[in-house]
């Protein structure tokens, strides 16, 4: 019996997953879709580790096969590549392509329905669509369905249609697209870009308070919804969705949206201010009763830089963490994979009240956990400040912020909510060029201007070819 | 000067109800496409959704979208009742933050719903004042039977609807088989058969997949 616990605690040992599986991978191929500005999830080689999808058994049957395992982060790192190379000729998910192709394509390995598709254009002509090319007429109905939610007329149709050249076409294209993003359909209550914020704000009718409030009004997430509206509209920056210290005012018939200092339903002080993440309502329903609010963390992780840690993404294991502060059990190996980097991203909120005091209530509160949690665990109070995103160490929320909104991940995920809204789904293998493309735009050449990176959307052949 | 104001107001008047209204303009009925016409590459088909397929069927109907459906008199159709069937959102209450993405095995019955109740409610009116109507108008009837199915005014409102629900000509194929449906109902024991053919054919435009995809 215990000879059997302990082959069963080895087993579990070498199957767990491996953080530095991405970074590897993406050295091996450093020009593979799942490396461009972003590494593969663990998902990549596991259904959920330590179980192995049939691209990660390959790899597994063909490293160091004999070794004892588990082998060493540095061992792992070293031998990666040959059982990389090793399987490169296999078709793991049988869909007929190959291992190599289908990481040089972007689709997945393990999936037989995600394969390479070579588009061709096929049949007689189409009187209604150029379905080989980008159809500006197409793109019109389209852009006037997509921003101001309603299609054009007959007559203007017409009218696009008879526009004296295809640049003429793009420039009124270009002038329909800021027309429309301007009305109630784009950025009213409950517009377009409400629903772009609902999962990252998450609201809740019943803790609703100030306007339509609810049983147990708590705090007012309009606030958060405003601030969103606010810095994805006009010429705005983007990251200050993460990094603003001021708040934004809603006024209604119609809606308009402006920048103010203070608002009575907002408590944090100007200095401790990180835009959308110390919301009253942030604090309120993320941080709640929570000492060490991992929950506010990944939230903010999945909502602005696209990474699920739930879904193994983002992982950057940071030595000698999970410190397990507060005494929840998150060292053990089940759970360090995840923790080692989870832990480290949520002390930066070791200071910021939920509701588990009214008097400090949705606040900066300075040594927060040494006042109301100090005896929930005897090393809790030794949770630091400092924290680590994305490897980097960070002194506080604030520089968190700043190098959550600097990275390619907050570039990816806000043009990824866009492409949704407009393409109708998130970027397919096939159209990763062009989202590769897209998304480096809005970081480098638009500032992070969501009205620039809308318009550059429209004009994608994923977005305008029928 | 009693007199010539008398006499404008009477010109009017006499033309509010005695002249009969123009059919909308004969459609420049394109030919229907074979089996072979250009595939997408792409295949990007969205459905609208609950808000612009509202806005379209209103704008298209010239109904205000408020009145495009409603159940039990009151609740919105698309943005209350059947939000959610619709491919809507529904993040206050039960927190459906996102679309599920996919049709529901209730959304085509639901644009069936929303098509018929804007269908009637435009035949109803167009029917109730025909000097006003605006899709139907100029449709001569005999008593509750149009007076003439294969006159040029059956095309022309075939027309009329499919430029302003489908942003285009209608096809040779579909003008023929509306007019067919005209003179089936006409000899069927339906009661009103005009108003049936209406409601026929607008909800076959307002429903049909080119009408509530893009």
């Amino acid at each position: 019996m215990r000879r059997l616990l302990v082959v069963s605690l080895l087993a579990a040992g070498a199957a767990q997953a491996k953080p530095p599986a991405g970074s590897v991978f993406c050295a091996k191929y450093p020009t593979s879709p799942e490396c461009v500005g972003k590494q593969p999830s663990c998902a990549y080689c596991h259904v959920a580790p330590p179980q192995r999808n049939g691209f990660g058994a390959a790899i597994e049957a063909n490293l160091a096969p004999g070794a004892p395992r588990p082998l060493s982060d540095g061992d792992f790192s070293m031998l990666l590549p040959g059982a990389l190379t090793a399987v490169e000729g296999l078709d793991t998910d049988g869909d007929g392509a190959t291992n190599l192709v289908e990481l040089q394509r972007g689709t997945l390995p393990s999936d037989a329905s995600s394969k390479p598709l070579d588009r061709a254009c096929q049949g007689d002509e189409n009187p209604q669509f150029s379905v080989c090319r980008y159809d500006l007429k197409y793109a019109y109905k389209k852009v006037l369905l997509d921003f101001c939610g309603a299609s054009p007329t007959f007559a203007q149709l017409k009218a696009f249609a008879a526009r004296p050249s295809d640049d003429d076409r793009k420039a009124f294209l270009d002038a329909e697209i800021d027309r429309c993003t301007a009305t109630e359909f784009w950025q009213g209550k409950n517009g377009q870009l409400w629903k772009v914020a609902h999962p990252k704000i998450r609201p809740v009718g019943s803790l609703k308070e100030g306007e339509d409030p609810g049983a147990i009004p708590l705090a007012d997430y309009y606030d958060d919804y405003a601030l969103f509206a606010w810095t994805q509209t006009g010429d705005r920056d983007a990251r200050e969705i993460l990094t603003a210290d001021y708040f934004v005012r809603r006024q209604t018939n119609p809606t308009r949206y402006s920048k103010v200092t203070n608002l009575a339903s907002q408590r944090v002080d100007a200095a401790h201010r990180a835009g959308n993440m110390t919301t009253a309502w942030s604090l309120t329903y993320f941080v709640m009763f929570t000492a060490l609010p991992r929950n506010a963390a990944s939230q903010m992780y999945r909502a602005y830089l696209g990474l699920d840690i739930a879904k193994q993404e983002g992982l950057y294991s940071v030595p000698n963490e999970p410190q397990d502060y507060d005494a929840k059990g998150v060292a053990a190996k089940e759970c360090a994979a995840c923790h080692a980097t989870l832990d480290p991203l949520s002390y930066p909120w070791r200071n910021y009240n939920g509701i588990s005091s009214e008097m400090f209530a949705t606040r900066y509160v300075p040594n927060r956990i040494e006042l109301g949690f100090r005896n929930e665990a005897p090393r809790i109070t030794q949770i630091p400040e400092r924290g680590v995103i994305f490897n980097q160490p960070v002194d506080d929320l604030r520089g968190w912020a700043r190098v959550a909104a600097d990275s390619d991940a907050f570039a990816i995920s806000t043009t990824t909510d866009y492409w949704k809204l407009l393409v109708g789904h998130a970027p397919k293998p096939d159209e990763n060029a062009e989202f590769v493309a897209t998304w480096k735009r809005f970081k480098n050449d638009h500032q992070y201007r969501v009205q620039k990176l809308l318009h550059d959307i429209v004009k994608t052949e994923a977005y305008g070819v029928p | 000067m009693f007199r010539n104001a008398l006499m404008t107001l009477s010109v009017v008047t006499a033309g509010c109800f005695c002249a009969p209204p123009a059919p909308p303009p004969p459609p420049q009925v394109m030919e229907s496409p074979d089996a072979g016409v250009g595939a997408s590459a792409r295949g990007n088909l969205r459905f609208k959704g609950p808000e612009r397929l509202v806005n379209d069927v209103a704008a298209a109907l010239e109904l205000r979208a408020d009145q495009v459906c409603t159940e039990l008199g009151q609740y919105q159709c698309a943005g209350q009742v059947h939000n959610v069937a619709l491919g809507g959102v529904d993040p206050y209450g039960p927190g459906l933050y996102e679309p599920s993405g996919i049709t529901a095995v209730t959304t085509p019955l639901v644009v069936d719903r929303i098509a018929l109740s804007a269908c009637a409610r435009r035949v109803d009116a167009d029917l109730a004042t025909p000097q006003t109507a605006v899709v139907f108008r100029g449709v001569p009837l005999n008593g509750k039977k149009l007076a003439n199915a294969d006159g040029a005014e059956l095309p022309a409102v075939i027309g009329e609807l499919t430029r302003r629900v489908l942003l285009r000509e209608p096809y040779d194929r579909e003008v023929s088989r509306y007019v067919q449906l005209a003179k089936e109902l006409d000899a069927s024991t339906e009661a009103e058969p005009a108003r049936a053919w209406m409601q026929a054919v607008c909800f076959a435009v307002v429903s049909s997949t080119e009408s509530v995809f893009y």
